[in-house]
């Protein structure tokens, strides 16, 4: 149990470093073209343990999110967007429940679970993560258009960004 | 308490979710300031919107004291045009009557007759608002009629449209004067004799009062030269004038107060 929630709080630190000082920083845009923005930063409620309390979960989420918000300068945001995917993680862990039922106390990871139900769990989170935040940031539906893009884009290139570190660091 | 209790370990998850969420939003709303912006711009929008609403109801219970006032501040402006003062008038005292001759006291229609031959209309003010016997009454384009009888609290006129009534005029910057009378039956126009036939008159022109009464100042419109005729082995036109005001559909009226009429008929009766 301990080395378990030491796991969570180096994956903690990894995520959120990877996110405010690399990520951020990753700037892919062009003359009109500027609807890419990664963000792994879900991953890191997304690997939570599935039994974890929801409570719980939601006021982990609640902190990484304003600690997120804090280097984007954009205070409540993040936040609002990340509380919602905590929230939806577990109807969409039901809706993919596997035959056999989740083990007690694990994290939901590929290596677990298999790699591809690894990217359908994580791509319609992420996918939806990236809609409430774009649709928060715009804060209207009038840029309805504009949000779809920017989710789009920032879903294909997250997910590859969120990919490449499953499989460099595969947590257990 | 139990019963709580429960309910908040089933539906505490929600109730956490929502809280938060309602900070977050609140961070959103308070710290950026697009988001702010857009925030406040609805929300005044959508109260906007619900207070223009109610306005909207509201303002015909006021559309009465709105309308008293309009005919007050319209009584002043046209009043100021009567009492014309030049840009480098030099004051001769402080009561300077000839700077304020004229007084205009609102005043609406409450009865009207239109098809007989000697119409009459009332208004009702009366003596206690300050209108007396021989006073010009007047509408926003034109002349209306003349005070006959005053109670204290309603005023009979002759109007326009009444045979008795003559009413000395001219033609705008031609200086002919004649007298307007009316004939029956038609409310629109009036005829306008005396008009020596070597006037120099043509159709369009416009019809002023003279200004050589107490009761209307000089200059007032009454309406435009439609017709000219020349009775035959007469020497003076009759010409038809098309009344800016339509009488019938008038409902408010001014009345003019010349102050200086007792003085000016003291002074023409001494002669």
């Amino acid at each position: 149990m301990g080395s378990f929630n030491i796991a969570i709080i180096r994956r903690f630190l990894i995520i959120f470093i990877l996110q405010v000082l690399v990520l951020k920083r990753v700037n892919i845009s062009w003359e009109e073209f500027h609807y890419i923005f990664l963000f792994i930063y879900p991953l890191f409620i997304l690997l939570l343990p599935i039994k974890i309390s929801r409570s719980v979960q939601l006021l982990i989420a609640f902190i990484f999110g304003l600690g997120i918000d804090m280097f984007y300068d954009s205070p409540g945001l993040h936040t609002a967007a990340l509380l919602f995917t905590s929230f939806i993680k577990k109807y969409i862990l039901k809706f993919l429940e596997p035959v056999e039922g989740y083990t007690t106390d694990s994290s939901p990871t590929a290596h677990k679970y298999g790699f591809s139900w690894f990217i359908i769990y994580t791509s319609i989170l992420l996918f939806i993560h990236l809609l409430v935040y774009f649709s928060l940031e715009a804060f209207s539906f009038v840029y309805f258009f504009e949000i779809i893009l920017k989710t789009i884009f920032s879903f294909i290139f997250s997910q590859i960004i969120l990919l490449v570190y499953i499989l460099i660091l595969n947590p257990k | 308490m139990r019963n709580l209790l429960l309910l908040f370990s089933k539906y505490g998850a929600l109730v956490l979710f929502i809280l938060l969420e309602v900070i977050s939003f609140f961070l959103i709303v308070n710290y950026n300031n697009k988001q702010k912006e857009i925030f406040l711009y609805s929300s005044n929008l959508f109260s906007g919107k619900i207070l223009d609403k109610y306005d909207d109801g509201v303002d015909y219970f006021n559309l009465k004291t709105i309308n008293d006032s309009i005919l007050q501040e319209n009584a002043r402006i046209l009043s100021n045009r009567f009492n014309y003062v030049p840009e480098n008038y030099e004051y001769n005292s402080v009561e300077d009557t000839s700077l304020n001759k004229y007084e205009l006291i609102p005043a609406s229609i409450c009865n009207m007759t239109l098809h007989l031959r000697n119409n009459r209309m009332t208004i009702d003010k009366g003596t206690n608002w300050g209108i007396k016997d021989g006073m010009g009454v007047i509408a926003e384009k034109g002349i209306v009629g003349v005070v006959r009888k005053v109670n204290s609290d309603f005023a009979s006129i002759v109007p326009l449209i009444n045979t008795q009534l003559q009413i000395s005029a001219k033609i705008k910057n031609k200086n002919y004067f004649g007298d307007l009378k009316w004939e029956p039956y038609d409310e629109r126009f009036v005829i306008l004799k005396h008009i020596p036939k070597h006037a120099k008159v043509s159709k369009g022109d416009t019809v002023i009062t003279s200004g050589y009464s107490t009761i209307f100042p000089g200059g007032i419109e009454i309406g435009k030269i439609i017709e000219i005729r020349l009775p035959e082995g007469d020497n003076y036109f009759e010409i038809v004038v098309d009344l800016n005001n339509r009488i019938g559909n008038l409902e408010h009226v001014y009345v003019i107060n010349y102050k200086l009429k007792d003085l000016q008929l003291e002074m023409e009766s001494d002669q």
